[in-house]
């Protein structure tokens, strides 16, 4: 079957794979109908995740049509069409049963590395190297998913793939974002990336019942799209400092929240920026933490600093003494998207929440390396990909 | 978790609650020889303990061992 492979720093390629095939009895074989390249996808292209290997299959946002299941699969059926969440999750341990779905203490066959890098391990996820455990992913005509009795859920007729394809990561990510962050009523709350994450972290907060959102990139027809939807917006390149624009904004306070959706590969108008992109290039560091630094620096005394964008390993210059003495809450995790799936879907069906608006460009799986490069050089107004096995 | 253990052969493990009913902790005693180029391979006894006992709680938890 024809699978979207890692080949290396920059190269992905559409080869031939062995098929899926049922390991475990509560596996379930799915036939991918729409999947989707992610932000965090990059952070892979890019070379910046350790334990990739060469010939990998990537993807962890897919849904489609089960076609297998096993023998104690007793929730699903052939047929049945289903969105997968990107953390694999087995439902009994003391992590699943707290709705740390994405800490699942069962699903991470490669524990011992995580360990290592993290101190204790994470859930598997699929197509995410093998420090998430070497889980084939699903940017692929078929995929192999395990603990199919926890984690898929069932779409109905009605819905087509683009409303329901982002529950499997980027939808919920961005609600657990702005979840966290304990909206009040008065809040403003600053998003940092106005990529996919950032979009639904914004929309959630509106939701959650902030007062203003501000929404902060340098891609003009990103900012639009927020401001589409209600944000106000900061082009950091056009601004003399981000943490001081947001106090102008404020009355002089900050923004109650902040929420990093930018990650590890952040960018910054000033010669930070080539400390840290000399440093990460020669691995002496592993991530670039311009949007987080600036979001600590920026929050209210006492405010809350919720971090969805995905990091990696060791920063340099973190504001420990901002973080400290202004009593600010660090909030964080991958997100435990089996907690999210049913509300969200609920808000879907209600039409409170459409989540298409994001997708910019469909492509068929075969087209996956021009994809990549797309959505990295955000060329052509890229913001989602959704690719058609 | 006491009877599934002893379907593993010949280990020695001494099981306590943990507390706030969060389920059962397991120890066991290991001597060994330490070797450091074991151990960078991650093929040392302690490694492979920690493995061995993962496993045994992916199975009692979850009825299978985890595999990509």
């Amino acid at each position: 079957v024809k699978a979207v492979c890692w080949m290396g720093r920059n190269s992905v390629e559409v080869a031939d794979v062995p098929e899926p095939r049922i390991v475990n009895d509560r596996d379930a074989i799915v036939r991918i109908t729409s999947t989707a390249i992610c932000g965090s996808d990059l952070h892979l292209y890019d070379g910046y995740v350790p334990t990739m290997k060469r010939g990998d299959v990537l993807g962890h946002e897919f849904m489609g049509e089960v076609v297998e299941v096993g023998k104690s699969v007793r929730n699903l059926e052939p047929g049945d069409r289903v969105v997968v969440p990107f953390p694999i999750a087995c439902g009994s341990c003391n992590a699943c049963s707290r709705d740390l779905w994405s800490l699942c203490e069962n699903t991470n066959p490669n524990a011992h590395l995580a360990e290592k890098l993290w101190g204790h391990s994470t859930a598997g996820i699929f197509g995410y190297s093998h420090l998430t455990g070497g889980y084939a992913g699903g940017q692929a005509e078929y995929a192999r998913v395990p603990m199919a009795d926890v984690g898929p859920i069932r779409i109905e007729e009605g819905l087509a793939d683009e409303q329901v394809l982002f529950l499997s990561d980027i939808l919920p990510t961005g609600w657990m974002g702005a979840e966290m962050c304990d909206i009040g009523p008065d809040d403003v709350v600053a998003v940092w990336g106005a990529g996919p994450v950032g979009q639904f972290a914004a929309l959630s907060a509106m939701l959650l019942g902030a007062a203003r959102v501000i929404v902060i990139d340098r891609f003009e027809y990103r900012l639009r799209l927020a401001r589409e939807r209600g944000a106000e917006t900061v082009n950091y390149e056009e601004v003399d400092g981000v943490p001081e624009t947001l106090k102008e904004l404020t009355g002089g306070r900050g923004p109650d929240a902040c929420i990093d959706a930018v990650g590890l590969e952040a960018h910054f108008p000033g010669p930070l920026y080539a400390y840290d992109r000399v440093k990460q290039a020669a691995r002496l560091e592993s991530e670039r933490a311009f949007a987080l630094r600036e979001a600590i620096m920026a929050c209210r005394n006492g405010g809350v600093v919720s971090i969805v964008g995905v990091y990696g390993g060791l920063v340099d210059k973190f504001p420990i003494g901002s973080l400290m003495n202004r009593s600010l809450t660090v909030r964080t995790g991958q997100c435990h998207v089996h907690k999210y799936l049913r509300p969200l879907l609920a808000r879907i069906q209600a039409g409170e929440i459409d989540p298409t608006f994001i997708v910019t460009h469909r492509l068929p799986l075969e087209e996956a390396p021009r994809a990549y490069e797309l959505f990295k050089q955000k060329r052509d107004g890229c913001v989602k990909v959704v690719l058609k096995p | 978790v006491a009877s599934r253990w002893n379907e593993l052969p010949e280990r020695e493990a001494r099981f306590s609650a943990a507390p706030g009913d969060q389920g059962t902790e397991i120890v066991v005693e290991l001597e060994y020889t330490p070797d450091p180029i074991a151990k960078l391979r991650g093929e040392d006894p302690p490694t492979k303990l920690a493995d061995e006992l993962r496993r045994f709680k992916q199975l009692v938890e979850t009825g299978e061992v985890a595999r990509a």
